[in-house]
């Protein structure tokens, strides 16, 4: 079978070689596909791919707080498919990334440029998004989830970005052959202009089959609203932690789509800018980087972004003409629960009573010591406890019975010496004038109603 | 009558105290609190001169300076009729232009958009970037 794989991407890749491009700027990829993601010296610290039992033992994490990619990596590499970083800026000279860039802008308010290095010597972050995303898989470092994509570098300025600048990155990454477009930055408060733009590239892109977008959905703990994540038709990216938790930075609301590791006590390693310059000492940050005595691993939804981005590359290498509608629709689905030892509770999207019953599922031993809390957001004042029910073989029910009012609230499934929070919703809202919205094929532990990417699930099911 | 011709006249006078600023955003107004503080960042590192600055209300600091973007069909046409100069076309149809004057872009950006040839006008806002 993996021969016919592995066939398959030398055709793909002997096709790809065949297409025109239109860029001036396009170098030949060095596609080496023969070595293996496991093989790369810092493989193990790469705990968001794999599961490494020494690795997840001697840092105490989750089993599954992975993205389950087993061997996709070495079948599937992102050949042939060109994603855009848009970003602060890039070591295009980093031994990792270097092969892989077709084209770079640097989109100032009067003009654009093809000199994409960082702006100062301790910037990072764009270096950082690339190595996650297609640090090459050899020798040397580490891989990125998508090891031989093509890349287009687009840096916008941090501080005096304008909303013309926007469009103006978003219109270059299309034109020159994006199929995925990868931003872990944010507004906050995205204009019409740029999110006509982003809703223009994202349906019309990619000769009608659209590209996807993907952003991070920010690092605030908050609802997204009007950011540019929360665009419809942009792929919204929360983070993860080593708990297989939600990182309780990660902001959350219905606009999310899918989760992916971001780290909080573990960081995502990743390539950093050579030499002195960067977050650390060498060209690479570590999941435990520690620089002149602060941390500097790298962490957030700015890391689980290019997860996702690079996620989606190899299932487009895989079939290609998937739209990009049709790969959102798979990706929202291509996710599995995280550990089943603790309750959970079902994805309470929002309920028109003022008296709620929550419900959710037990752990698989059966475990029922806990009970329910609600908290209010605005007030932070608490409700509760409210005894749980059983609804059958593995379904539980609690009933709030004090008259709560409007607003957003978070609910907590606690031990009953309340020292233990088995489960966390933290944007349940109660407000009758909308239905009760409950799904209940989304049981979650503490992600917002959605879960995190399973990458066998994306590129075999 | 007196009366009325008083309260009409204090009405006048008191108006422009009260009156907000906003913008449009998805057809509904935005309102911008002013904000005077020099010292914000965006200002700091965005080296531009002139700049008005404003409190969204999800608090996110935006710049406004002479230049707008609007989405029309009718460019030549709203131009004129608004003296607006063309900078860029930035995609089809969204075109970044220049008011003649910076102390009212806010209100001429909202009378812009309100012309039914238009589908959407807003300054071309500065920001500062979060990086995630």
């Amino acid at each position: 079978m993996r021969t016919i794989l592995y066939s398959l991407v030398f055709f793909t890749l002997l096709l790809s070689g065949c297409g025109d491009s239109n860029d001036s700027s396009s170098t030949t990829i060095d596609n080496d596909l023969s070595f293996p993601a496991t093989s790369n010296p810092l493989y193990s610290q790469q705990w968001a791919i794999n599961y490494d039992e020494a690795f997840y033992t001697q840092n105490a994490m989750d089993p599954n707080a992975h993205i389950n990619a087993q061997n996709t990596l070495d079948i599937f590499r992102g050949v042939g498919i060109r994603v855009a970083i848009i970003d602060d800026g890039f070591d295009t000279t980093h031994p990792e990334i270097k092969d892989k860039i077709v084209a770079t802008y640097s989109v100032g308010r009067l003009s654009t440029t093809t000199d994409v290095s960082h702006s100062t010597s301790s910037d990072y972050h764009g270096t950082a998004v690339a190595g996650i995303l297609a640090a090459k898989s050899n020798t040397i470092g580490m891989t990125g989830i998508a090891s031989e994509v093509e890349l287009i570098l687009i840096k916008i300025p941090m501080n005096n970005y304008t909303d013309a600048i926007g469009i103006r990155a978003f219109d270059l990454a299309a034109s020159s052959g994006a199929a995925i477009i990868s931003c872990s930055w944010g507004t906050g408060d995205v204009s019409d202009a740029v999110r006509a733009k982003i809703v223009d590239v994202a349906t019309n892109g990619r000769n009608g089959k659209g590209i996807s977008v993907v952003f991070a959905a920010g690092n605030d703990n908050i609802l997204m609203q009007n950011d540019e994540s929360s665009i419809k038709e942009v792929t919204a990216v929360g983070a993860t932690d080593g708990k297989n938790l939600r990182a309780f930075y990660s902001n959350f609301g219905p606009e999310l789509d899918i989760m992916a590791p971001g780290g909080y006590e573990l960081g995502i390693a990743t390539i950093d800018p050579q030499g002195s310059d960067g977050a650390s000492p060498d060209e690479y940050n570590r999941f435990d980087q520690v620089h002149e005595g602060e941390a500097e691993y790298f962490t957030g939804t700015s890391a689980a972004a290019p997860i996702i981005a690079g996620a989606l590359a190899l299932a487009l290498e895989r079939d290609p003409t998937q739209t990009r509608q049709e790969l959102f629709e798979k990706l929202k689905t291509a996710t599995r629960q995280s550990s089943q030892n603790v309750p959970y509770i079902y994805d309470m999207i929002n309920s028109s009573a003022l008296t709620p019953s929550i419900k959710g599922k037990f752990a698989s031993s059966g475990f029922s010591e806990f009970h329910i809390w609600l908290t209010s957001q605005s007030t932070a004042q608490s409700f509760g406890p409210y005894t749980i029910n059983s609804l059958g073989a593995d379904e539980w029910s609690a009933e709030v019975t004090d008259a709560l009012l409007e607003g957003h609230y978070t609910v907590e499934v606690r031990s009953l010496d309340n020292t233990m929070t088995f489960a966390t919703d933290s944007a349940f809202t109660i407000d009758t004038t909308q239905s009760t919205q409950t799904n209940t094929e989304l049981l979650r532990n503490d992600f917002y109603g959605y879960g995190k990417l399973d990458l066998m699930k994306l590129i075999y099911e | 009558m007196y009366r009325l011709f008083l309260l009409i006249l204090l009405q006048t006078l008191l108006f422009p105290l009260f009156a907000q600023d906003f913008y449009y955003k998805q057809n509904k107004k935005v309102l911008l609190t002013p904000v005077q503080d020099v010292t914000i960042v965006l200002q700091r590192s965005s080296g531009m001169q002139g700049l008005k600055y404003y409190k969204t209300p999800r608090d996110v600091i935006v710049g406004v300076s002479d230049e707008i973007l609007l989405h029309t069909r009718e460019i030549d046409a709203v131009a004129q009729e608004y003296g607006l100069t063309l900078i860029q076309e930035l995609s089809t149809n969204l075109y970044l232009v220049r008011f003649s004057d910076q102390n009212r872009t806010l209100q001429q950006a909202n009378r812009v958009h309100e012309d039914a040839r238009v589908k959407f006008a807003h300054p071309n806002f500065y920001k500062q970037v979060q990086r995630r």
